[in-house]
C-alpha cells in the first residue's frame, strides 16, 4: 500500500501576531488529525505570493490531496484569481482540495471562497483552528473512497 | 447537549436526484449515521427536513425557545433566496454550522450568495455526504471540551 500524502498550504501571514490561533497550534493539530488518519503531511507557510503560487502548481503532482488557507496578505480578488488558476493547472487529474479559513469569512467582509476548475473543492469557514481537522477527516475518507473504487 | 439538523427544500429526494452530485445514500441513511454517531459522543440529535421555508423558519424558533444547543442548517436553494431564514437565525443564540453537501460556490453563480452564511457561526460545504457525520463528530468534540 502507498502512502497517501496531504500537502497544507498556508498564505504569506496567515496566523499573524494578534490573531485568534497560532501557526504552531495549528501545525500540532494538523500533524496529529494527519498521524490518526494515516496520512503523511506536509506544512507549509509562504513567504510571499509568489512562494504560494509555485507551490499551489506545484501540489497536485507531489500530493494526494492539498488543503489551503489563502488569507493574510493576499489582495482579495487579484491574488485568489491567481491562486485558483495555479491550482487549476496543477491539479489535472482532480485531487481533492479543501479551501479552509479560521473565521467565518462572510461575516468579517472582503474574502470569497476559491473556485478551482478542476477537481471538487471543499470548503470550510469559522470553526478556527478545528477546521483544518475537520478537512483532514473529510480529505482521509475520500481517498478511502477513492483507493475502494480503484482497487 | 442537543443538537437540530434541519434540511430544506428537495434533500428528500438525496439517493435519487443528480446522485453524481450528491450521492447515492438517502437523507434517512445519513439521518441514522448522525443519530448514531451523536449518541456516542453524548449528543441527542434531531434530524429533520421540510420543502417549506415558514415550516424552516418555526423550527429555528422552536430551537430558541427549547434551548436547543446547536442547529446545523443545509438550507439547500432557500440558502441563497431566504431572509426570513436568516432573521430566524439572527434570534437564535445557540451555535449554528451551515452545510452543503457540494460547494455552491463552485457551482451556477446564483448559488454564490448565501443569506445563510453571516448569521451562522460556521461554514463547511464540498465534503460531500460525509460532512454531515463530521459537523456531529466536531460538535460532539467541542461539548466535550466545554
Amino acid at each position: 500500500m502507498t502512502s497517501k500524502s496531504l500537502i497544507i498550504l498556508n498564505g504569506p501571514g496567515s496566523f499573524s501576531a494578534g490573531g485568534n490561533v497560532s501557526a504552531e497550534e495549528v501545525q500540532a493539530l494538523c500533524a496529529q488529525a494527519c498521524e490518526q488518519q494515516g496520512l503523511d503531511m506536509e506544512f507549509r507557510i509562504a513567504a510571499s505570493l509568489n512562494e504560494l503560487l509555485d507551490w499551489a502548481q506545484q501540489a497536485g503532482d507531489t500530493h494526494s490531496a492539498i488543503i489551503v488557507n489563502p488569507t493574510g496578505k493576499m489582495a482579495a480578488d487579484d491574488d485568489q484569481e491567481k491562486l485558483e488558476a495555479a491550482l487549476s493547472a496543477g491539479n489535472n487529474s482532480g485531487k481533492p482540495i479543501v479551501d479552509v479559513r479560521i473565521s467565518n469569512i462572510f461575516v468579517d467582509g472582503d474574502q470569497h471562497p476559491l473556485k478551482v476548475a478542476t477537481g471538487k473543492t471543499g470548503f470550510i469557514c469559522g470553526l478556527g483552528a478545528e477546521g483544518y481537522r475537520l478537512a483532514i477527516k473529510s480529505i482521509a475518507s475520500k481517498l478511502e473512497m477513492s483507493a475502494a473504487v480503484t482497487s | 447537549m442537543n443538537v437540530v439538523v434541519i434540511n430544506g427544500p428537495n434533500l428528500n429526494l438525496l439517493g435519487t436526484r443528480e446522485p453524481e452530485i450528491y450521492g447515492s445514500d438517502t437523507l434517512a441513511d445519513i439521518a441514522g449515521r448522525c443519530i448514531k454517531r451523536g449518541a456516542k459522543c453524548g449528543l441527542q440529535v434531531g434530524f429533520k427536513q421540510s420543502n417549506h421555508e415558514g415550516e424552516i423558519v418555526t423550527w429555528i424558533q422552536d430551537a430558541i425557545e427549547d434551548g436547543t444547543n446547536a442547529l446545523v442548517i443545509n438550507a439547500g436553494a432557500y440558502t441563497h433566496t431566504s431572509i426570513a431564514i436568516h432573521d430566524a437565525l439572527r434570534a437564535y443564540n445557540g451555535y449554528t454550522v451551515e452545510l452543503h453537501i457540494s460547494n455552491p460556490h463552485n457551482r451556477e453563480a446564483f448559488r454564490h450568495v448565501s443569506f445563510v452564511s453571516p448569521a451562522a457561526d460556521a461554514v463547511i460545504a464540498g465534503l460531500g455526504i460525509k460532512g454531515y457525520e463530521l459537523v456531529i463528530e466536531m460538535l460532539g468534540e467541542k461539548a466535550n471540551k466545554n
